[in-house]
């Protein structure tokens, strides 16, 4: 019950705060645009020559998932931390798991949201199909509650190391978007590519090759789609995550003599001096 | 249980840095204790140790019962918080934020009540983010007292306030009293300390250096009252003994009415105005600055590097 009342005052944050929402939500979709416009009928010839935007749209799918609960996150937590929110949250009774469930009960919606909008503007502006969608959508579901699990975690984790508010976009952009480019959220990137051996030893990749699976179509993949390996890393690195994520959390920045409260403070007594 | 704070030995470290060196005070319920300190005297560490956010290196701990390190969510309902310049959640109105909060506390207090009491009431529509310094200290107020709680923690409530801002916040203080909530209460501001509290102790280095009421603190009712006026142009048979200090002249007494009336008397015979007389005692803060003195760091945290 509290964590959705929570979640409710998120949802409400979220859209009153208009770049956060528009970065987490524009930034996939402009990729999409702008990939699917200059390659969209392309062929990829190791997919069976499928168009370029089949396998596109799913790796979106994959990005945007990633924009909501890894960086929407990160961001949210790292910027609560230092401005004294998380500290505040703390001297009241709300728990723990309702306040961090709220949150993530939160990206996780956007992420549904980015979901459909993606899949929508792939079906009706760029052609693509859903193949059999009535099994198949079970199977994205899943993924990409999979994947939620293991990228919110990544983002906890994250934002556990951003040492203060500055330093924010630099950190958590700078792990994630060299990853994206290697794991093929840009362009394809072929399983025999030096560049996806590295990748496949990230979270990345997985989520994309998990949800590309759900859309190509027989014969390149039959049946539901199912990828229980790329769905096991998934796991084990939301797991992974999970366990630092906890083990490091804080409530207050790392030290808060140096930190934005203490600047703050004094910017404010300076300024009502003035 | 008789006191709803007890502290005994409190004794806090950073690393090698001793911040807190112990201390021990009880603060009864109902009364309103203010801790007054130097900046890095320790206060806000002494504070926090008692809100349950830092752990205490050694000593003895109650409140309300309850040993804040092991207290978990039935201890935060019981206390209300305003901690020094913490944010509050930006892109939400007065009224929702209030509203948030109150849904943490299974008894909290009327919201609208809330904003009135802390006189918000006209920007409760107001995004957090658009309102003033003092107006987004006056909501911090209102959260620590939407769970309705026995006891109120204050650090530094008014600080960056103006006048009639502070005035609000002493009436809003003063009105949890009459309502028998304990209030513990640090500030620089000695006039803050003299209205609120029932009782004063000033910190420094670390250490509690005096306790007292705000009127005897460090013998201050002992002290002598001070006499000021502006030098007149001659002091020929002046019936008191005076210091002169450039401009002014001054002197110590124990009979004030006696000697005021002597050096009137004085005055008015030789056709002299005492322009700027002045009759004092020693304010709080004469003793507080001779209590702390020597013990002014330059740090700007709260620890600070044992000499």
């Amino acid at each position: 019950m509290m964590v959705f009342r929570q979640m409710k005052w998120e949802q409400k944050q979220f859209w009153r705060n208009p770049p956060a929402a528009v970065f987490t939500f524009v930034f996939p979709l402009m990729f999409l645009l702008i990939f699917s416009s200059l390659y969209g009928d392309d062929r990829v010839d190791q997919l069976g020559g499928i168009k370029f935007v089949q396998q596109y749209v799913p790796a979106i799918v994959a990005f945007g998932l990633i924009s909501a609960c890894y960086t929407n996150l990160a961001f949210t937590l790292s910027l609560r931390r230092a401005q004294g929110i998380l500290k505040r949250k703390r001297g009241t009774p709300l728990s723990v798991g309702s306040y961090m469930g709220g949150i993530i009960a939160n990206v996780v919606i956007i992420a549904a949201l980015l979901t459909v909008v993606t899949i929508v503007v792939g079906i009706v502006v760029f052609g693509i199909e859903f193949p059999q969608f009535t099994t198949r959508v079970f199977t994205l579901v899943v993924v990409l509650l999979v994947g939620a699990f293991c990228f919110s975690a990544c983002g906890i984790m994250i934002a556990n190391i951003v040492p203060n508010q500055e330093a924010a976009p630099a950190v958590i952009n700078v792990i994630l978007f060299p990853l994206l480019f290697i794991s093929g959220a840009f362009s394809y990137v072929d399983d025999d590519n030096v560049l996806a051996h590295v990748a496949a030893f990230f979270p990345v990749r997985h989520l994309i090759k998990a949800c590309q699976s759900v859309f190509l179509p027989p014969p390149q993949v039959e049946g539901a789609g199912w990828e229980p390996w790329h769905l096991l890393v998934l796991a084990l690195w939301g797991v992974g995550a999970t366990a630092i994520a906890v083990r490091t959390f804080k409530w207050e920045p790392a030290n808060p003599s140096a930190g934005g409260a203490r600047a703050a403070r004094r910017r404010r007594s300076q300024s009502s001096e003035a | 249980m008789n006191a709803a704070i007890s502290v005994r030995g409190l004794h806090k470290s950073y690393g090698e840095v001793e911040a807190v060196r112990g201390v021990s005070f009880d603060v009864g319920y109902g009364e309103v204790l203010a801790l007054l300190g130097p900046n890095g005297a320790g206060k806000t560490t002494v504070v926090e140790i008692l809100e349950g956010y830092r752990k205490r290196t050694s000593g003895e701990v109650d409140v309300l019962g309850v040993d804040p390190a092991r207290g978990g969510v039935g201890f935060r309902e019981r206390i209300g918080i305003v901690l020094q310049e913490c944010g509050i959640d930006a892109y939400l109105t007065v009224h929702e934020v209030v509203q948030m909060h109150s849904e943490y506390y299974r008894a909290p207090r009327s919201v609208d009540e809330v904003i009135e009491l802390v006189g918000l009431d006209e920007k409760r529509s107001s995004r957090v983010k658009t309102l003033s310094g003092g107006q987004q200290r006056r909501l911090d107020v209102a959260l620590g007292l939407i769970g309705d709680p026995e006891l109120l923690f204050l650090d530094e409530p008014t600080t960056g306030f103006d006048p009639s801002a502070r005035r609000q916040s002493w009436d809003i203080v003063g009105n949890l009293t009459k309502l028998g909530k304990t209030v513990l209460l640090t500030t620089h501001y000695m006039d803050e300390a003299q209205t609120l509290a029932d009782r004063v102790i000033v910190i420094a280095r670390g250490r509690i250096v005096a306790e007292g009421t705000p009127a005897d603190i460090g013998g201050r009712d002992l002290d002598k009252t001070v006499v000021m006026f502006a030098k007149p142009t001659s002091l020929d048979g002046v019936p008191v003994s005076v210091d002169i200090a450039g401009e002014n002249c001054r002197f110590e007494t124990e009979h004030v009415a006696r000697d005021l009336h002597r050096l009137t008397a004085w005055a008015i015979d030789r056709g002299f105005a005492l322009d700027a007389l002045d009759v004092r005692k020693p304010s709080l803060e004469d003793v507080y600055l001779r209590l702390t003195a020597d013990t002014e760091t330059d740090t700007e945290t709260d620890t600070e590097v044992p000499k």
